[in-house]
């Protein structure tokens, strides 16, 4: 028997989110998105809950799952020996049970301009970039937006005005394109107070990113940026 | 919608419960730590500014900061100091160099220089708090 504790919150009903267990049958490599399917499906449809593609792609079911922020569809329930733990993500204001509002998460990261800003003189065709320009941002590139480091990181929790991990690593996604002319631009604002010198090196977004990216290595990247040009 | 009103130091604690790992427990000693080292450091200042009030004065304060209670308090400054400057330089590190995967490796490293200096520091005070000046 497999346990699900999951914190529910219901804006009509409730004043507070409190926790509520669910015991169903799972057999062998089935993931915690499907288990709550499961739960969905037989056993309460009033469960909320965000998923689409099931194959770690999108980024819409990241969740807390037993002490870490992760994708809940490439989670097996195997893994926690049968008792599972789920909370919607951290620092981001509930709308119902495991559903968050991800309004300050993508104001953010607009924040950063997270988009192709072109040089001066932009070429009269394409833009030719090297194999080993685009090398050097491919630790970056794969981020799905998840916002599981936007939930595991502490600053966040007393300091909602700070950029994230998120936004972050984004930045220097395009500070170290070679197609892209707003690098100062854009580091004078990821230097800021609300930026790169607010973060407290605490690993968090490392630990959780479940594309492998080290959201910390970006920040001290764009530290040393920010100080040496 | 439901915001969390959690008070500031709630926020901490929640923090590590919600993420147990090394670098938040590494974060919130750092922390800690650092918190005790600023009332330290008024109590420092307040004992060494009495000399501004005259020989006397100084001697006074500083007798009564010579006994067995303030020595073994002493023990525990020097691991607050210890921990504050070997994990403020495992970040320094990891920040100057960028080997951000290899924190939690640095993170051990510096505890176990952490537990030497906390021995060499047993052995050089622990006589003293058990000794009368």
């Amino acid at each position: 028997m497999t346990e699900f504790k999951i914190l529910r919150y219901d804006p009509d009903k409730d004043k507070e989110p409190y926790f509520q267990t669910f015991t169903f049958d799972s057999p062998k490599g089935m993931t915690v998105l499907e288990g709550l399917i499961h739960i969905f499906e037989n056993i309460d449809p009033t469960l909320s809950f965000r998923s689409m593609c099931r194959a770690a792609v999108c980024g819409s079911c990241a969740m807390h799952i037993n002490g870490l922020y992760n994708l809940s569809c490439r989670t097996q329930i195997d893994k926690y020996g049968g008792k599972v733990t789920l909370r919607p993500l951290s620092h981001l204001p509930i709308i119902k049970d495991l559903v968050v509002d991800l309004e300050p998460f993508f104001e953010n990261y607009k924040k950063v301009m997270p988009y192709l800003i072109p040089k001066n003189d932009p070429p009269k065709k394409e833009y030719i970039q090297s194999e080993a320009e685009r090398k050097k941002i491919d630790p970056w590139v794969d981020c799905i937006l998840c916002a599981a480091c936007y939930g595991a990181c502490p600053v966040q929790a007393t300091d909602p005005q700070y950029l994230g991990p998120h936004a972050l690593a984004k930045a220097l996604r395009f500070i170290d394109d070679s197609r892209d002319g707003g690098g100062k631009e854009r580091l004078a604002f990821v230097a800021s107070d609300f930026g790169v010198f607010r973060c407290h090196t605490i690993f968090n977004c490392q630990e959780v990113c479940p594309k492998k990216i080290d959201p910390t290595k970006a920040i001290a990247k764009l530290k040393m940026k920010a100080l040496f040009g | 919608m439901y915001e969390s009103k959690s008070g500031f130091f709630k926020k901490y604690v929640d923090e590590v419960g919600l993420n147990p790992n090394v670098g938040t427990w590494a974060w919130f000693l750092h922390r800690l730590t650092g918190v005790i080292l600023v009332l330290y450091l008024f109590m420092h200042l307040f004992v060494l500014s009495s000399s501004l009030a005259g020989g006397e004065t100084f001697n006074k304060w500083l007798s009564t900061v010579q006994n067995p209670v303030f020595h073994f308090l002493e023990i525990g400054l020097a691991a607050v100091v210890a921990f504050h400057l070997l994990n403020g330089l495992r970040i320094t590190i990891t920040d100057f160099f960028f080997v951000t995967k290899s924190h939690k490796t640095i993170f051990w490293i510096a505890m176990i220089i952490f537990l030497i200096l906390l021995i060499i520091t047993l052995i050089v005070f622990l006589p003293r708090v058990f000794s009368h000046h």
